[in-house]
Order: C-alpha cells, then sequence, then structure tokens
C-alpha cells in the first residue's frame, strides 16, 4: 500500500507539464527519469521502515501507523534540508527510532519480552550484564551468574630428568612447523 | 572421615591384586616368548632372533593384560558387589528431604554442530527434571568456538533451549575469545570465575549424554563417601549408523562392562579420569589439579593435551581417590564415525599420552599413576613394536631363504648346528594368540546369555553369536590398518612434528573413496611392495604375512565401506551389531533425537537464512539477543581501540560481510557498541549491492 506516493500523484503532475517543444519534451523525459527514481527511492524507504517494524514483532496494523509517521517525518526532514541527504532510507530509518520512542515502543524486540515470565527461576544471588537493556529484561536474562573469582594454581613441577633427554631428541628450531598426515 | 586411614586399606588390597596381575602377566610373557625362542630355526641365539623373542615377549605381556583384566573382571561381576564399591552407597535410603549440594554440569565445546549439542544437552535437562532433584543442578556451556558464525547459533541455540526446558537461571552460557590449554583451561577457567558455588561438577563432552537419575546418583555416592575426588563412568556409545561405529558400539555393550569390572578390580582408587562423564569434587581440584605448561616446544612441551590422566594423578597424590563406578548405567556418549576421524582422534591422543612419559618421574605420584602413563604411552607405542616385530620376522624369514645356513657356527665342531624351523610349536603359539586375544569375547557371551540372561538385548542368540563372530572378523581387519597408522603416529611425534586438536567431526557423513585413498594410499603401496617381496622370495612365510598384509593392501576400500553411513533407518548391517540400546533405547537417548528449532527464532522472522555473523548484524532480534548476552564492560574502550572498531565498522560498510576476516568479526561481535552502531548503519544503506550483501535490500 503506497500510502503516500502513487501512481495518481504522478500522472497529475505530468498532466501539468504539457509539452510545448522539443526542448521541453526532454526537460519532461529528465525530469520523468528523476521523478521516476526518487519515487523508488521513497518507496524503498518505506519498505524498509515496514521491514524493521515487522522485524522487531509490530502487528502489521500498528506498522502502518508507525511507517506512515515515519515516512511523513522524513519527507518534513528532507525539505528543511533542501536535499543535502540525497536518500530517504537513511534518514526514514533514523527518525524511526524517535517514533517508537514516542509511541511506546523499544527498538528490543517483543519476542523477547515474553522472557519476563520467567523471571521467578532467575534467581541464586546472581546477577545480569544488560548492555543497554530495559531493566525487565536485564533481569531475566542470565546467561551467566555472577563472577566470584578464586585461585587455581599448578602446585605440580614436572621432572627434568626425561625432559632433557626427550625434548634433546625431538625439538626443532622451527616451533611453528607442523606434519602433515 | 579419616581419608588416610580408609585409604590405607584398599591401597593394602589394590597392591596385593596389582602384584597378581603382574605375576600372571610375566608368566604368560615368559611361556610365550620361550615357544617363540623354541619356534625359531636359531632357537634365539642370533642377535636378530633374540630382537624378535624380546618384541615378541613385550607384545604378548601386553595383550595378556586385556586377557587377564577381563578374566578378572568376568568373576567380578559373577561376585556381583565388591567390598570397596562406590556404588554400594546407592543400596541405602535416601530421604526426599535430603538436600544434595549444588552441582555444576559442564559441556565444554569447541565448533561442534550446534544442533547436536544443544539437543543433547536439553535431553539431559528434561532427564534430570524427572528426578525431584532438578533444582540442585545448573547447566554450563562453555564455549571456545572460534568460528563467529557458530558463536551466534550457540547463542540462539542456548535462548531456545532454556525456553524449551525453562531453564532461565539454570542453563548458562559462557563464550571464551581466547582458547587458552583448549579443554583443561576451559574448564579451569570455569573454576576459578564459578567454581567456589558450587561442591561438584560434572564434566561431560560434546557428544556425552547422561540420565538425570545417573546424575543424582553419582551426587549421593560423592557426599556418601568423602574420600572421592573423582568418580568415573564408563560411558555406553551409542548413536552412529556406519557398520564402524555400530561395531564398536556392539563391542563396547559386549564387552565393555566384563573390561571395566577388570579394571575396577585392580584399580580401585588409583582408577583413571577419561575427562568426561565424571564427577569431581571441586575445591581439591582446584587446589591440586591445575596444570603446568611443560617445558620446550610441542609435542613433548608445551600444554599438557591429554589433561585427564595427568588430573587424576594429581588428584591422587593430594590423598583423594579416583574411582571407577563401573556398573552405573545411564551414561553414554559418540564414537567416531569413520575409521578416518577415529584415526584423526588416536593421532592428537597418541600425541598427548606420548607427553605423558615426561611426567612418569613427578614427585609424588603413585606408582599405578605412572604405570597408567606408561599404560597410556604404550597403547601406541605397541604398534611400532609390533610393526617392528613384523619387520624383524620378515628379514629372519628372507636371510634363511637367501642365504646358506652355517651349520658350524661357532667354528670347527663334531656336531653341526642344525637350524629347524618348527611350524608345529608356530602354531601353539598361534592358538595361544588366540586364546589371549579371543576367549575375553567368548566369556562375555557367556556373561550376556546365560549369566546375566540378557541375549534378547543383543537380539537373541544366534544374533549375538553372529554379531560377535562378525566382530572378530572386523576386528581383524582393522588391526593392521590401525597398527601402521599408530606407528606413523607414534614416529611422527618423535619426530618432532604435532598437531593442532581440531574440531572432532561427529557427523555420520562417511568416508569418500578420494579421502580413503589419500589417508591410506601410503600404507597400501607398502604392504603391496612388501608382500610381493616375501612371496618372490619365502613363498611359505608370506602365507603367515597375508593376515596382516591383506587388510593393508584392501586399507582404502575397508575404511570406504565400513565408514558408510546406514542407507536406511532401521536397516541393520547384515541383520547384526544389535546392542542393549537398539532393543531398548533408553529415554534421555530417544530426547538428543527431538530437534530443537533454535534457527527458526522467532516465528515471524524473515532473516534465518543469513548465516551467523551476518544475521546477528541484521536481524534485529538476534542483535539484541548478542549484545545482552555480552559481558557488559565498566571501563571505556581506549582511544586507540575505538578507531580500530570505527575503521572496522566502515570496512564492513563498504565490502559487505564477506569482506571480513574472522578475526575481524570476531572483533565486532566482541564490542556491542560497534555491533549496533553497524546494525543500525546497515539498515540505512540503500538497495544496492552492498544492502543485497547484507539482505537488507528489498
Amino acid at each position: 500500500m503506497r500510502f503516500v506516493f502513487d501512481d495518481a500523484l504522478y500522472v497529475s503532475a505530468m498532466m501539468e507539464k504539457h509539452p510545448k517543444d522539443r526542448s521541453d519534451r526532454n526537460l519532461i523525459q529528465t525530469e520523468d527519469l528523476l521523478v521516476r527514481q526518487d519515487t523508488e527511492n521513497w518507496q524503498q524507504g518505506q519498505e524498509r521502515v515496514l521491514r524493521y517494524l515487522k522485524a522487531i514483532g509490530v502487528s502489521p496494523v500498528q506498522s502502518l501507523e508507525l511507517a506512515f509517521e515515519t515516512m511523513k517525518r522524513t519527507a518534513e526532514q528532507m525539505a528543511q534540508d533542501n536535499g543535502k541527504h540525497s536518500h530517504p532510507t537513511g534518514v526514514a530509518m533514523r527518525l524511526l527510532g524517535q517514533v517508537l520512542a514516542e509511541n511506546g515502543y523499544s527498538v528490543i524486540p517483543v519476542h523477547l519480552t515474553d522472557i519476563v515470565r520467567h523471571t521467578e527461576s532467575a534467581h541464586r544471588g546472581c546477577d545480569t550484564s544488560s548492555c543497554g537493556l530495559p531493566p525487565q529484561l536485564s533481569d531475566v536474562l542470565l546467561v551467566m551468574p555472577k563472577l566470584k573469582r578464586s585461585r587455581m594454581f599448578p602446585e605440580m613441577q614436572p621432572p627434568r630428568i626425561l625432559r632433557t633427554l626427550l625434548v634433546f631428541l625431538t625439538s626443532r628450531k622451527n616451533a611453528s612447523s607442523r606434519s602433515q598426515l | 572421615m579419616n581419608i588416610e586411614g580408609y585409604n590405607r586399606k584398599w591401597e593394602r588390597t589394590a597392591n596385593r591384586r596389582r602384584l597378581l596381575l603382574l605375576v600372571l602377566i610375566g608368566m604368560t610373557a615368559l611361556v610365550a616368548s620361550g615357544y617363540m625362542a623354541m619356534a625359531l630355526p636359531h632357537k634365539g641365539t642370533t642377535a636378530i632372533e633374540v630382537a624378535i623373542v624380546i618384541f615378541f615377549a613385550l607384545l604378548f605381556g601386553w595383550i595378556s593384560i586385556g586377557f587377564w583384566t577381563s578374566l578378572l573382571g568376568f568373576l567380578m561381576i559373577l561376585r556381583k558387589k565388591g567390598l570397596w564399591q562406590p556404588t554400594r552407597h546407592l543400596k541405602l535410603e535416601y530421604r526426599d528431604a535430603d538436600i544434595l549440594p549444588t552441582t555444576a554440569v559442564l559441556i565444554p565445546i569447541y565448533n561442534e554442530d550446534v544442533a547436536d549439542v544443544f539437543q543433547r544437552v536439553v535431553a539431559i535437562i528434561k532427564s534430570l527434571q524427572q528426578t525431584s532433584r532438578a533444582e540442585r543442578f545448573d547447566f554450563f556451556v562453555l564455549s571456545d568456538s572460534t568460528d563467529p558464525d557458530l558463536w551466534i547459533e550457540e547463542e540462539l541455540a542456548w535462548e531456545a533451549a532454556c525456553r524449551e526446558t525453562d531453564a532461565f537461571g539454570t542453563l548458562f552460557y559462557r563464550h571464551r575469545m581466547l582458547n587458552i590449554k583448549r579443554k583443561s583451561g576451559n574448564i579451569a577457567d570455569f573454576c576459578r570465575r564459578w567454581g567456589i558455588f558450587y561442591e561438584y561438577m560434572v564434566v561431560l563432552d560434546a557428544d556425552s549424554v547422561m540420565s538425570g537419575n545417573t546424575l543424582v546418583r553419582m551426587v549421593q555416592i560423592m557426599e556418601h563417601d568423602a574420600s572421592i575426588g573423582i568418580l568415573q563412568t564408563v560411558p555406553v556409545l551409542i548413536g552412529q549408523t556406519s557398520l564402524l561405529s555400530r561395531l564398536q558400539q556392539f563391542s563396547a555393550q559386549m564387552y565393555g562392562p566384563m573390561f571395566a569390572a577388570g579394571l575396577y578390580y585392580w584399580q580401585l582408587g588409583d582408577a583413571q579420569y577419561w575427562g568426561h562423564n565424571a564427577i569431581i569434587r571441586i575445591a581439591p581440584f582446584m587446589k591440586h589439579c591445575a596444570l603446568p605448561r611443560l617445558s620446550g616446544a610441542p609435542p613433548l612441551g608445551g600444554d599438557i593435551l591429554s589433561h585427564d590422566f595427568v588430573e587424576a594423578a594429581l588428584m591422587r597424590r593430594a590423598g583423594w581417590g579416583v574411582w571407577l563406578a563401573y556398573d552405573l548405567d545411564g551414561s553414554y556418549e559418540m564414537s567416531p564415525p569413520t575409521l578416518i576421524e577415529e584415526l584423526m582422534r588416536d593421532r592428537r591422543w597418541c600425541q598427548g599420552n606420548l607427553q605423558h612419559l615426561r611426567l612418569l618421574f613427578t614427585r609424588g605420584l603413585f606408582s599405578a599413576h605412572r604405570y597408567l602413563f606408561l599404560n597410556g604411552a604404550m597403547s601406541y607405542i605397541s604398534a611400532l613394536l609390533w610393526l617392528i616385530f613384523l619387520s624383524l620376522s620378515t628379514v629372519e624369514a628372507l636371510s634363511i631363504a637367501l642365504f646358506e645356513p652355517d651349520y658350524f657356527p661357532r667354528g670347527v665342531s663334531l656336531f653341526p648346528h642344525w637350524q629347524v624351523w618348527n611350524p608345529q610349536w608356530m602354531m601353539v603359539l598361534l592358538v595361544f594368540t588366540m586364546i589371549i586375544l579371543f576367549v575375553p569375547k567368548l566369556l562375555s557371551l557367556v556373561l550376556a546369555i546365560f549369566i546375566r540372561r540378557e541375549a534378547a538385548q543383543f537380539g537373541g542368540s544366534p544374533r549375538a553369536i553372529f554379531s560377535l563372530l562378525s566382530e572378530v572378523f572386523f576386528s581383524t581387519l582393522l588391526a593392521p590398518l590401525r597398527m601402521l597408522a599408530h606407528s606413523k603416529f607414534v614416529i611422527i611425534t618423535l619426530l618432532g612434528g604435532k598437531i593442532g586438536w581440531n574440531p572432532a567431526i561427529r557427523s555420520d557423513q562417511g568416508t569418500t573413496w578420494r579421502q580413503a585413498f589419500r589417508f591410506h594410499g601410503g600404507g597400501m603401496i607398502m604392504a603391496t611392495i612388501w608382500g610381493g617381496f616375501v612371496f618372490v622370495i619365502n613363498r611359505y612365510f608370506f602365507w603367515w604375512l597375508v593376515p596382516v598384509l591383506g587388510p593393508l593392501v584392501l586399507a582404502a576400500p575397508i575404511s570406504y565401506w565400513l565408514s558408510r553411513p546406514r542407507p536406511e533407518a532401521g536397516r541393520l548391517h547384515f541383520g547384526c551389531f544389535l546392542s542393549p540400546t537398539d532393543v531398548h533405547t533408553p529415554h534421555e537417548v530417544l530426547l538428543t533425537r527431538k530437534p530443537l528449532p533454535y534457527k527458526n527464532r522467532p516465528a515471524s522472522g524473515t532473516y534465518l537464512h543469513l548465516s551467523g555473523f551476518t544475521r546477528a548484524v541484521v536481524d534485529p532480534w538476534v542483535n539484541c539477543l548478542h549484545r545482552s548476552i555480552r559481558p557488559k564492560r565498566n571501563h571505556k574502550v581506549s582511544i586507540s581501540i575505538a578507531a580500530r572498531l570505527d575503521r572496522l565498522v566502515h570496512k564492513a560498510l563498504a565490502l559487505g560481510p564477506r569482506g571480513l576476516t574472522v578475526s575481524e568479526k570476531k572483533q565486532l561481535l566482541s564490542y556491542p557498541t560497534s555491533l549496533v552502531r553497524l546494525h543500525q548503519m546497515v539498515w540505512e544503506l540503500p538497495d544496492g549491492d552492498m544492502a543485497k550483501s547484507w539482505g537488507v535490500s528489498s
């Protein structure tokens, strides 16, 4: 569903530019190509946004609303920047995070939030590492327990009797050489 | 409990038993070498014949160890329970209220098949959840994987496994960036980080399976016998379908129990630790069993490769027992699927075992463990001894055929020295050797059919007998191939050649003809030339060499054929090699066959086709999971590292995932802030080649 840029808009734009002579016709053709390219770029941006929303598990109806808002802001942003950003995809993806945050969504995929149900089993004095996760997820994503470091040092001293004989007989100067089977 | 006093009691018993074993082996070797000397033309008086007799004595003594061990094991099993048996504690009734201490179950992995590993982990957890003690066990998957794609897959599989078994908070995953000291270093790293939280740890391999009941019983045994430092179970081979694997699975389940009982008989508390399917008391392990680095360069210096024997010796040196629970079932592992994979594993073990020779005179070790080091090295050196013995015999046979006999070797005499070859004595020796090699197999058959009445578990008595005879035939075919390969490994190792510890191939993919000829071709040529010479010069001796040279000449077809996976599910090779785990597959083994769909997470994901690293960059779900799994850094990244990461991000954007090396991918995965930045920038790429290479274009 192309709710921002559609064929009707394109056709009406073309109808306004009625070619009067050959130079005008060339101009129209170039402009035609540019408009087509521009349309495709916007189309890509829109599809990219929708795909990302699907990837983080937003429902289809919500995705359309959020994508509409994002593309609207993208158009405003690009108009303000006066063509500084050449491709709407990048701008749209950057603005998507803002839109999601304002609408109460996290970039954290929805599929991870159901791990919250397992909170009760995550105990024994463990701590978690979050790396930017919301607290309710960092509490439960227990990949490793809390560290409590202790020592483990070798006691054994290998004897030197056989070492001299065996290493003398078998050592090679180039330690990196390997035998191929 | 007075550990020292307790140890002295069983040590006296063990010393008596070992003395008995030594006498039996010595007598056997003496008698056999006497026969050999009398059978030879010069009666063992020439230099070559002296050497032949010495090598024969060593080899015969070596094979008689297996014979006497099996015989003693047979008698042990008939006796049912021994005085010192660790499992005797299992007769006691335990109350449900008895609280077991917390135990860690460790699964160290290194570039393994992720699906298989985590399917097994899930199976063990589910089996444990059927007991009432599951909450006392924590599971640790300790990854040393160097492949970044596998790293991400492991994380996905961990999350899926936690979800499948509701084990968040009890199933943990740790990925180690630096593979210091390989598996022993991996375990030591766990001990240093979390060892203090646990009383015991059960060490498994990537292909190990254990039942929940067995795990609980092992902890109960350790609780009731405070003198045990390591308790080793005897894993049963399962799971593979090639003829070679089924052969090994059959022989492990038919002969294994008797042989294990025999090992227990003379080892008692000086048993071996095999590195997996064992439970270890953590506190003494951390205090006494850390491994040093040996001086000098590999193969005989550097990191200790076969760490298990050394750790057992150190545990024992510290006063703790190392016991073999030979009658504890519910412990399984997989065998190598092909002959080449088995021999590659042996190549690694050969290097590790020869390294143990350097530790023979380590201060404080018990003589039993010094013997075990020697025994381990002899497992491979004996192959070389056999090859030398055959070579000397060939030289003797050729010299008799080519040179005129000297009837007066000591000068002029009235009594000539007749060089008489006594083939009838050689036949007696052959029969004697057959008895040593094959009577244990017959005894195990008697045990299975008549004493334990387990014939049905081997497919019935006729099938069990047929399987046994087939196993004897195939073992006879394989023995020369293993002999030649092991001899080569020993020579290469002693000459300084070393091998890395590459990940084992556990899947049943079979051997191609090219691989078979490439691996065995040299031996085939050598055997053909050897046989040709002997056939031309001394045809009589040639027929004695046929059982050895024949399989060597046919090595590639034998290797190819024995390593072929089973064509159809449920079909046995020739209707034989059925084993108890085939007839009544244990529940935990059945659970391993249920696939774990970790790649299809989440169900609505659209990037399932991407490889691990690429998916971690592109897929928001995988990206978030990986970033949350990475340990949080409390310090800021230095400017130089930040600059390097920035360059990597731009390189990734410019060249795509294929333009990055393995090391670069690992660096990006190690720093979550760079990874999230790359994730954002990839999604911002306009549709084009780069977007396509990352999988984000429409």
